[in-house]
């Protein structure tokens, strides 16, 4: 009797392994991606701000008002890391100013905002760049100094 | 002939009035003698004897009957879109028009002929995104690759479901205005734009050098939906509010947003609108969709719009596109994309089916009438309101003032602490940082019993018969479970009170569920939805003395937990 137990217990077992493999085959598990944090401040950022002369005055119509420029400012925020493109919008607060208007370059490592009033820059000014209000996600930058300011 | 149907009639009417009876009776007890003049119902049967019967609607994300053709368009012409937002003026040039169509063809296949007979219009528009798949495969911004992401192809999962209930279903790619600050009204231009086609699409008498006429007499301009994802989900609203104020003309019946953002802060006062929401949302985190099903259909404007919105559980922003591969999700318990997709393809197949189709029956689905068995096993959380309602209690009265109702009727705390009415918003002045909506409601907490919150319905107000349901929204508030013990769903009595002084009470989890807040490490949310308890049920009990024509006060009696903390909000009669 012995035997033939330890000869049933065996099929059993083989039996229970072979099933889980044949189901594992059957139906691999599927490869989960990996989550991606968003709300999280961005690696290695920093900050480069440059005067633009532009070859042709830029047309800015705020409040309703047009006006033409011709002189900005470029904040260049750049990351190790691929910048996400959210839902939420990027925004470059500048002391009490904040930047809305912006492109994507370098592969997304680097966004790009624009000041037209660069007067509004205040020598000091803490600099950081958050998603919408999701303070979760703020990188805290170099502070403004004009004199870091490079021409163009 | 009237006294001969009155003897065969009677016997049936006196046996029927008996079942009633003795049914009301039966089922009229509680753990807890009542009072003299209370009558609590406590089993699960009243519950189905008393609500209105669940409407059978089928699974509406199984496909329809009709054969489903594709087709495409990107015209050679692009177009400047010029829009101002936030005080700022953009213009984008060199917008394209290109979109994916399904619809309802004679045969199932690619460019087929249209299905007899005029269908309904439903355009999608998705958000922002990358533009370009680099060598890598990864969707970015620029440099331009010349592989462009199909932003748009995202939802053909559900366009397909929805040609095949007979609607043309369009998605628009939006590229040329993604990677850019805001574009929420330039959105909305360019589904305009692309209803002008449909338009001309449809009139045999205008030039038709991109379908050569596949489409004459078959779209149905009366009947236009619009869907959008992300930015697109507020696109649409700017879509619709243009429309209005620039006398387009387009017929825009329904409009649904799915994890849409509230940039600008728009009101919708006249239009059917769905909202669908993940709850692990890792982009749009602080869940701003919520935001504009609150300030939809106003008080001052609130009887011209049905609204609902379903709060879904482990759902994230990304995957109700399928190019959306990346999971940015935050939270446990997730659903996976698969599931994320079968939500919105029944949810979006049912709401417009309803909304442009006059289905009827799928409205229960929006109400919480049915349930959807295909859909396990997400758990979706609703709010609902319907046109025909009496707020008695929505909170936004000025100045605040928890002890008066926006009837004019007197509130009475009883023993709740804290007790009292705050913003429900991420913008200051709420009672903890849990709250994400535009809102005013009641918080009331307690850790003892007889606690109670009473709602005086004035005597101008107190026949109720007009309406079918009590109706408000509740949301547990996440304390860390300081009164809310972690994970468990909440519980309370609501009490209906007429003017002799007869009083009942129903057991709101005999209904509903009032969930425990998903669960987002370090950033749960208080999130309102919406209790709808049958009046018949309150006045089963008629037959012994409560007189729903003369209702004289709403009773919140907190005595089925011996801990709590809600959030309470639009306290109404409705249909």
């Amino acid at each position: 009797m012995r035997p033939r137990l330890l000869f049933v217990a065996i099929a059993f077992v083989g039996l229970g392994f072979s099933a889980s493999s044949f189901a594992q085959e059957k139906q691999p598990p599927k490869e989960k991606p990996p989550v991606v944090y968003l709300r999280q401040p961005l690696k290695e950022g920093r900050l480069e701000v440059q005067r633009v002369r532009l070859k042709k005055p830029a047309e800015v119509v705020e409040q309703g008002v047009k006006r033409e420029v011709s002189v900005v400012l470029e904040f260049r925020v750049t990351s190790s890391q691929a910048i996400p493109v959210r839902a939420l919008d990027p925004v470059l607060v500048v002391g009490d100013v904040s930047l809305r208007e912006y492109r994507y370059e370098d592969h997304d490592h680097a966004l790009v905002f624009t000041l037209y009033d660069p007067e509004k820059a205040k020598e000091g000014a803490a600099v950081y760049l958050q998603f919408g209000n999701d303070t979760a996600s703020r990188t805290e930058l170099q502070s403004f100094r004009a004199s870091a300011v490079k021409e163009n | 002939m009237n006294r001969s149907r009155g003897v065969f009639y009677r016997p049936l009417f006196y046996t029927a009035a008996l079942i009633l009876f003795l049914f009301c009776d039966a089922f009229s007890f509680s753990a807890l003698p009542p009072a003299d003049d209370e009558h609590e119902h406590d089993d699960e049967h009243v519950s189905r004897l008393c609500r209105h019967k669940p409407e059978d609607v089928g699974d509406p994300s199984k496909p329809g009957l009709r054969h489903v053709a594709t087709a495409s368009y990107n015209l050679p012409n692009t177009i400047t879109i010029t829009a101002t937002e936030g005080g700022w003026t953009t213009t984008d040039t060199n917008v394209h028009l290109w979109a994916v169509v399904y619809y309802p063809g004679i045969s199932s296949g690619a460019n087929k002929t249209v299905a007899p007979g005029k269908h309904p219009l439903v355009v999608y528009l998705h958000g922002n995104h990358g533009i370009w798949i680099d060598s890598g495969g990864n969707h970015t911004c620029g440099p331009p690759t010349g592989n462009p992401v199909p932003n748009h192809e995202g939802y053909n999962y559900i366009l397909e479901r929805l040609a095949s209930h007979g609607f043309i279903a369009v998605s628009i790619n939006a590229n040329d205005l993604n990677c850019k600050g805001g574009r929420i009204v330039a959105r909305g231009k360019l589904i305009l734009q692309h209803l002008g086609l449909w338009k001309d699409w449809d009139d045999p008498t205008k030039p038709d050098p991109t379908f050569h006429g596949r489409f004459h007499h078959h779209v149905d301009m009366d009947r236009i939906g619009l869907a959008g994802h992300s930015r697109g989900g507020e696109g649409i609203v700017s879509a619709y509010l243009e429309n209005q104020s620039s006398g387009l003309g387009f017929h825009i019946k329904a409009l649904h947003s799915i994890s849409p953002v509230d940039f600008d802060g728009f009101v919708l006062a006249d239009v059917p609108y769905y909202v669908l929401m993940g709850a692990a949302d890792g982009d749009v985190w602080d869940l701003e969709g919520a935001r504009i099903y609150d300030r939809a259909a106003p008080r001052t404007n609130a009887h011209k719009m049905p609204k609902m919105q379903s709060y879904l559980y482990g759902a994230n922003h990304n995957w109700f596109n399928t190019v959306w591969f990346q999971d940015e999700g935050w939270g446990n318990n997730r659903l996976t994309d698969v599931q994320q997709r079968v939500v919105e393809r029944a949810m979006g197949a049912a709401f417009f089916r309803e909304y442009l189709e006059g289905f009827g029956a799928e409205h229960a689905i929006f109400t919480g009438d049915s349930a959807i068995p295909a859909l396990a096993p997400a758990q979706f959380y609703r709010s609902y309101q319907d046109p025909k309602h009496l707020a008695v209690d929505d909170f936004e009265d000025a100045p605040p003032n928890p002890l008066l109702n926006s009837l004019g009727g007197t509130n009475t705390d009883i023993s709740l602490s804290p007790f009292g009415e705050f913003p429900f918003s991420e913008f200051g002045g709420a009672f903890n940082n849990t709250f994400f909506q535009d809102t005013r409601g009641l918080i009331g907490g307690w850790n003892a019993q007889g606690t109670e919150f009473i709602l005086d319905v004035p005597a101008a107000n107190k026949d109720v018969t007009a309406y079918r349901y009590v109706s408000f929204r509740a949301t547990q508030v996440f304390d860390s479970g300081a009164l809310n013990p972690i994970g468990q769903t909440e519980d309370f009595d609501v009490g209906l009170e007429d003017t002799n002084g007869y009083s009942t009470y129903i057991k709101v989890s005999q209904f509903d569920v009032i969930p425990f807040s998903y669960d987002r490490p370090g950033g749960n949310a208080s999130m309102l939805q919406t209790i709808r308890l049958g009046l018949p049920c309150f006045s089963c009990a008629e037959h012994r003395g409560l007189d729903v024509h003369a209702i004289a006060k709403i009773h919140f009696r907190f005595n089925r937990k011996p801990t709590g903390l809600v959030g309470l909000d639009d306290v109404q009669f409705s249909r």
